[in-house]
């Protein structure tokens, strides 16, 4: 449990007593000018005892009239008259019993949500319910033949589902309606004009049959079809509003994740509680285990482990050090720890994720343009064809004409055509990113379900950015443990990465890099030179570097792999070579690439040796080194121009020109930069056999897409001329257009099941 | 069967009125958060 | 530093001690009525030749007070408990409290009264005359006051599942009373219904199912959401399920009606819309009842140890029995055999015994020794025996009347080759005694059952005291 602030003479919260600042996170009652509601979030709300506790006390405070507060969301609110108390007075008050609180200033937006979604889910209960009793009074004149029921009875039946089915066209119905009325008065066929005048219609009809039955319109009434349609079609919105906030609402806790309150170290030397929105660069921060961190920074004190599978896709927790960097929105998992807070807000990794995932969702991929456009020639067919069973029937029977018509208007919805391909693009989209895919563009499911090259960038996608040293020679007149020394040290200041990887394997090798040594040198395309002492206590010249830098040959046998020489003078002391490894699954995802009929190529700027080398390992035909840009783009662009489509994998700096030449492109690796990526999609993590399963899943997405249209084409092709022929009741072509809308809805929720890791098992 | 003139305009008052309960029920959040609420009854008394 | 001013504001368990105590008292009463008249079917001299013992008066004495005596006097004290607990505040009104318990006492001994007199309107758990029917109106608005008064004066803003359907129960057996009663008075004691012929038929099922769709079901299933969840000490299983299979219920338990009612004069189309309906009733129903039994979901090993929890939980499977066999009887052709058959008894008492005698039973079990400031009652070796004793005492009266009901159902429709009766009444009569004797001594057991938790019950509360109980009041968080 938290401790509370530090006690200060003055109440901490007196700077919310003005009311520009409570007007931050309240709003005013409506019921007196000086009413007001707060929402503040509350630390140490563990369950509902602890909600119970924060009510009761806060509401005995003078001037506050009513509490209420959450666990799960650990959110109070507050009405107070401001009259006879103020903010600060309850703030200090929940922090007296043991509940911090902090003010909660996106309270409109969580607010807004909730309202329309009780709202959706009022509508949706109204149509239910009504439908459910006017089914009922429906039913007996179904199953009764016609002496049963007295005439009067049956007026009775119909008088009380017109009641009933009033609320559900007067309220539940309404989106359809006022929808469609907002559409033609732009002059344009809306989706919902041709339900709205299906029940308009039916409604209508029905209408006329109970209160005038001697008419032209007959005396049947529809008020059970018309229940069901609107009660259908708005399960179908609810549906489709609920895969929406699922991917919305795994952003928002993607967004959550960051916590509202850090302790901030003061002047002082205490810990304070501040809001998050409140760090700055430079921040002492105390971070516990459990909780997440809430900007980028350096640990200063103390060690743990982070959990960066939000970031990187590696569920395995990382070492955190001292010195070691944190990010924002990776969980702290084993110790407290004092970090410094480096980047904050907008220029984190964890923003850029967020955005990314946040864009995706609003584009239209190219398959779902294509309904649009053919969505409007479409409903305008539709009118047609319902006009023309108008007056196909008339001169019959008027009543038949015009509920035919309500039948064609009614079964074919094109609902089926307008969710197929959004609800199979947002299901995969969401079930990417759970799984560490991120799509910066929607198309991307369909350019790369259309691929038959994947052209692998740098050997960098391929292979690990750390290279794999190992000692070949060490001359035997020296003490190889002072050689190993020799190299870390001059390795140790040099920032390039072969230094790194020979710092490294010296200090595994139990090195100490700290010899005295003098003129340390790096130059650029060689390698580093400096001055030791040698253990009989000469000074020796020594350089480290490459073959040519060295002043020796490069043995033939290891043209594949670098070699690092250790020289002084004509001596070669050491000779190294660094040999690329080569990324997990690397050689059998892409065999199984090769196996789903792709061909693979390999462009690197590295030599054409190891490129060779490695594409032969990996089992790619066609490999080339020495690549420059100009040369891969003009690489992509010719096989582009043969007709193939390209997917590009590299590690996200992929300059523009490429990216435009190829089909489309992917992000890969631990290390991808979110904040300049510039590929369709990113893949976090090391892992290339996700690329497998990703690509294979996007081909199902579509293939799922093309079912869809198929089956709305069929379902309306088969249902339209049924319905001008008058075969059709309308009960019938409410329900066909509920289960294909609902069909459709399922056909894409398959596309939720979706593991990374399926290749393996040949799922893929 | 008289008698529905009497039970069925009583069961449309009575669904009306059923409504309305629920509409209430709605806007205060009475479906909101369920599973803690199961599990309050156990923690009192 | 907390606030002085809480006041220690405590539960009123007054009225709920009252209650329990009397449904227990009341439990063997009615049970009592009912193993005299098995008997008198058995042995009709136990009639003795008087009016005042005859069959035809004490039969609606035992379903009056089995259904409002030991059922009503079990809703009102555990309503009263639960809602208190789950609002968290002392009833809306003692004294309101304090009448509807004298006045539901004033009813029942009232209906104890008048119905071996004769005194009768004649209708399916609506026998009581007209100034009864005024009493249990008063009685009934009032209860409802202080119920939703309650609810009103919460401090907890979700209000809890069983209080739904206690609330259910008392707004629709308000309805059901004041519709089913109508009627026009000529003298103190007699009156004549408002409705006549088929009319009058298809008011008084609509409310005889409706008595039993929210009395007997709603008003339970709310004992059941809060008894069960703290015996077993675990959450209800499904908070949401809970939410719609109470909307469902409450909506299609109106119109099941008419399947008491097939092929009678009851209009063909009305029938058919009973039958559907009571077949559609039998999900919501067991959406309740899979909601019930799996709350024991991870705790099934106290149902070993734990006899209160074995009558809650084996009333949940009575319940389920019971809501199947309900729908199966309600489809025509079943209940062309079934109708004024012993098995539509069998069915009552499979839910009766079953499920409202066990709910009621655990549930004051659980309730009595709080009230009394103890843990658990006097004797829990007399609940385990008490459990084997109603149980082995159930089954044999359903199983009776199973075998006798389909058997009398069936000498009944036999008809020889040449078209002729095969059977005359008089041997299917006959036939039944056996079952007739195997029912009485199973109503026998149960009512023994009932007889040691009287027992049990007294013990219970004169080695305790009456508790007060407090209103949580705050408690600084150390």
């Amino acid at each position: 449990m938290a401790k509370p602030l530090a006690a200060s003479s003055a109440n901490p919260w007196q700077g919310l007593d003005i009311q520009s600042e409570w007007e931050r996170f309240s709003q005013r009652d409506a019921s007196s000018a000086e009413v007001w509601t707060s929402h503040v979030w509350v630390d140490n709300m563990h369950c509902a005892a602890c909600s119970g506790r924060i009510e009761q006390t806060i509401k005995q405070q003078r001037g506050v009239l009513a509490v209420q507060a959450s666990a799960a969301s650990k959110r109070v609110r507050v009405v107070w008259d401001a009259k006879q108390t103020s903010p600060s007075h309850w703030f200090a008050n929940l922090n007296e019993i043991g509940y911090p609180a902090l003010p909660l200033n996106e309270y409109s937006a969580i607010s807004d949500r909730t309202v329309q979604q009780r709202k959706m889910l009022w509508r949706l209960v109204v149509a239910v319910f009504c439908m459910m009793q006017v089914m009922m009074y429906a039913y007996p004149t179904y199953w009764s033949d016609s002496n049963d029921m007295a005439p009067d009875m049956v007026q009775l039946m119909k008088w009380a589902s017109w009641v009933l089915t009033l609320p559900v066209m007067l309220f539940s119905a309404t989106p359809f309606l006022s929808q469609a009325w907002a559409s033609i008065k732009q002059r344009q066929l809306g989706m919902d004009v041709p339900v709205s005048l299906g029940i308009l219609a039916a409604f209508v009809m029905s209408t006329l049959a109970t209160f005038a039955p001697g008419g032209w319109w007959g005396d049947v009434v529809y008020y059970d079809s018309l229940t069901m349609f609107v009660s259908f079609l708005l399960i179908g919105r609810w549906l489709d509003v609920k895969l929406r906030n699922r991917t919305a609402g795994a952003l928002e806790n993607m967004m959550r994740r960051l916590p509202h309150a850090v302790l901030k170290k003061n002047a002082a030397g205490e810990w304070v509680q501040i809001a998050a929105t409140n760090i700055n660069v430079g921040d002492v921060l105390y971070v516990r285990p459990g909780e997440v961190f809430a900007a980028d920074g350096l640990i200063l004190g103390g060690s743990t482990s982070a959990d960066e599978s939000m970031l990187t896709g590696e569920s395995e927790p990382v070492m955190k050090p001292a010195g070691a960097k944190v990010i924002a929105g990776s969980g702290n998992l084993t110790s407290a720890i004092e970090m410094q807070v480096e980047q904050v807000g907008e220029g984190t990794q964890y923003h850029a994720l967020v955005n990314l995932m946040a864009s995706a969702s609003t584009e239209k991929p190219g398959i779902a343009l294509l309904a649009d456009k053919v969505a409007q020639p479409f409903l305008w067919a539709v009118l047609l064809a319902a006009i023309y069973a108008v007056f196909y029937w008339w001169n019959t029977d008027p009543a038949k004409a015009i509920m035919s018509a309500v039948a064609v208007l009614v079964v074919t919805c094109p609902c089926a055509l307008s969710l197929a391909t959004p609800a199979a693009m947002l299901a995969s989209a969401g079930t990417f990113a759970k799984g560490g895919v991120l799509i910066r563009r929607l198309q991307a499911i369909q350019a790369i379900s259309e691929v038959d090259t994947v052209v692998f960038d740098k050997t960098g996608t391929l292979t690990e950015n750390v290279q794999q040293v190992t000692l070949a020679d060490s001359h035997p007149d020296w003490d190889s443990q002072w050689l190993l020394d020799v190299i870390a040290s001059m390795s140790r200041d040099s920032l390039h990465p072969v230094a790194q990887a020979l710092h490294g394997f010296a200090l595994q090798h139990d090195a100490q890099d700290q010899l005295p040594m003098q003129d340390w040198q790096e130059i650029v395309g060689g390698g580093m030179s400096a001055i030791f002492h040698a253990p009989n206590g000469a000074l020796l010249p020594v350089k480290l570097g490459n073959a040519e830098f060295c002043g020796v040959r490069d043995e033939v046998e290891g043209e594949a792999l670098r070699q690092v020489y250790v020289t002084t003078g004509e001596i070669t002391l050491v000779r190294l070579t660094l040999s690329e490894q080569v990324k997990p699954h690397a050689k059998a995802a892409i065999s199984q690439l090769i196996a789903n009929g792709l061909d693979i190529q390999l462009l690197s700027g590295d030599r054409i040796a190891p490129v060779k080398n490695l594409a032969a390992q990996l089992g790619i035909q066609r490999a080339f080194g020495l690549q420059k840009a100009a040369d891969k783009l003009q690489h992509v662009k010719l096989l582009q121009q043969q007709g193939r489509k390209v997917l590009m994998v590299g590690d996200g700096l992929n300059d523009g020109p490429v990216i435009a030449a190829a089909h489309t492109s992917i992000a890969m690796g631990s290390g991808v930069p979110l904040t300049q990526a510039q590929a369709d999609m990113v893949v976090l993590g090391n892992d290339i056999g996700v690329l497998v399963s990703l690509i294979s899943h996007c081909q199902k997405t579509i293939l799922i897409v093309k079912q869809n249209l198929l089956w709305a084409a069929l379902y309306n092709a088969a249902g339209v001329p049924l319905a001008i022929m008058g075969l059709l009741p309308a009960w019938l072509a409410g329900l066909g257009m509920a289960a294909s809308s609902l069909l459709v809805l399922l056909n894409a929720l398959r596309l939720t099941d979706w593991n990374k890791s399926d290749w393996q098992k040949g799922q893929a | 069967m008289e008698i529905a003139f009497l039970l069925i305009p009583l069961a449309v008052l009575l669904v009306f009125v059923i409504l309305g309960g629920l509409w209430w029920a709605i806007q205060t959040g009475q479906f909101e958060d369920l599973e803690e609420e199961g599990s309050r009854i156990l923690e009192q008394d | 530093m907390q606030n002085a001013t809480v006041k220690a504001a405590t539960y009123n368990d007054t009225v709920v001690r009252q209650f329990a105590i009397m449904a227990v008292v009341w439990g063997v009463v009615g049970t009592l009525m009912g193993v005299i008249i098995a008997s008198q079917l058995v042995w009709p001299e136990l009639n003795l030749g008087l009016p005042y013992t005859s069959f035809g008066r004490l039969r609606p004495l035992h379903t009056n007070a089995v259904i409002f005596a030991f059922g009503g006097c079990a809703l009102f004290a555990t309503s009263y408990y639960v809602v208190q607990r789950t609002c968290q505040t002392r009833l809306f009104s003692d004294k309101l409290a304090s009448f509807t318990f004298w006045g539901w006492q004033a009813v029942i001994v009232a209906a104890a009264i008048s119905l071996p007199l004769g005194y009768t309107q004649g209708k399916e758990y609506g026998e009581l005359e007209w100034p009864i029917d005024i009493l249990i109106a008063i009685v009934w608005i009032s209860y409802a006051v202080v119920f939703f008064g309650t609810i009103g004066i919460r401090k907890v803003k979700h209000i809890y599942v069983a209080n739904w359907f206690y609330g259910a129960f008392i707004l629709a057996v308000a309805l059901l009373h004041i519709v089913e009663s109508a009627a026009i008075p000529a003298g103190w004691f007699k009156s004549y219904s408002a409705y006549a012929g088929v009319q009058d038929a298809m008011v008084q099922w609509w409310y005889g199912h409706n008595a039993v769709g929210f009395f007997l079901t709603a008003g339970f299933l709310g004992m059941m959401y809060y008894f069960v969840p703290k015996q077993a000490e675990r959450p209800v299983y499904s908070y949401s399920l809970s939410i719609v299979h109470f909307w469902a219920l409450i909506f299609t338990y109106m119109w099941a009606g008419p399947h008491h009612l097939h092929y009678t004069a009851l209009p063909d189309w009305t029938q058919s819309l009973g039958m559907v309906l009571s077949l559609i009733l039998f999900a919501p129903s067991w959406g309740g009842m899979i909601n019930g039994i799996m709350t024991l979901s991870g705790a099934w090993h106290k149902l070993r140890t734990d006899p209160i929890l074995r009558f809650l939980i084996v009333s949940l499977s009575f319940y389920g029995m019971s809501t199947f066999e309900g729908p199966m009887m309600a489809i025509k052709t079943v209940n062309a055999l079934s109708h004024y058959t012993d098995w539509t008894v069998g069915h009552v008492h499979s839910g009766a015994l079953g499920w409202v005698g066990f709910i009621s039973i655990g549930s004051l079990y659980f309730l009595i020794p709080r009230l009394f400031g103890q843990k658990t009652m006097y004797s829990v070796k007399a609940i385990e025996v008490h459990f084997w004793m109603a149980t082995i005492g159930v089954v044999l009266y359903i199983a009776a009347l199973w075998i006798s009901g389909v058997m009398e159902g069936l000498m009944w429709r036999a008809m020889n080759a040449d078209g002729t009766l095969a059977y005359t009444f008089v041997e299917s009569v006959k036939a039944k005694f056996p079952y007739y004797f195997t029912r009485a001594l199973g109503g026998f057991l149960y009512m023994s059952g009932l007889v040691i938790m009287l027992w049990n019950t007294y013990k219970t509360a004169t080695n305790g005291k009456p508790a007060t109980v407090e209103v949580p009041a705050v408690v600084a968080h150390a």
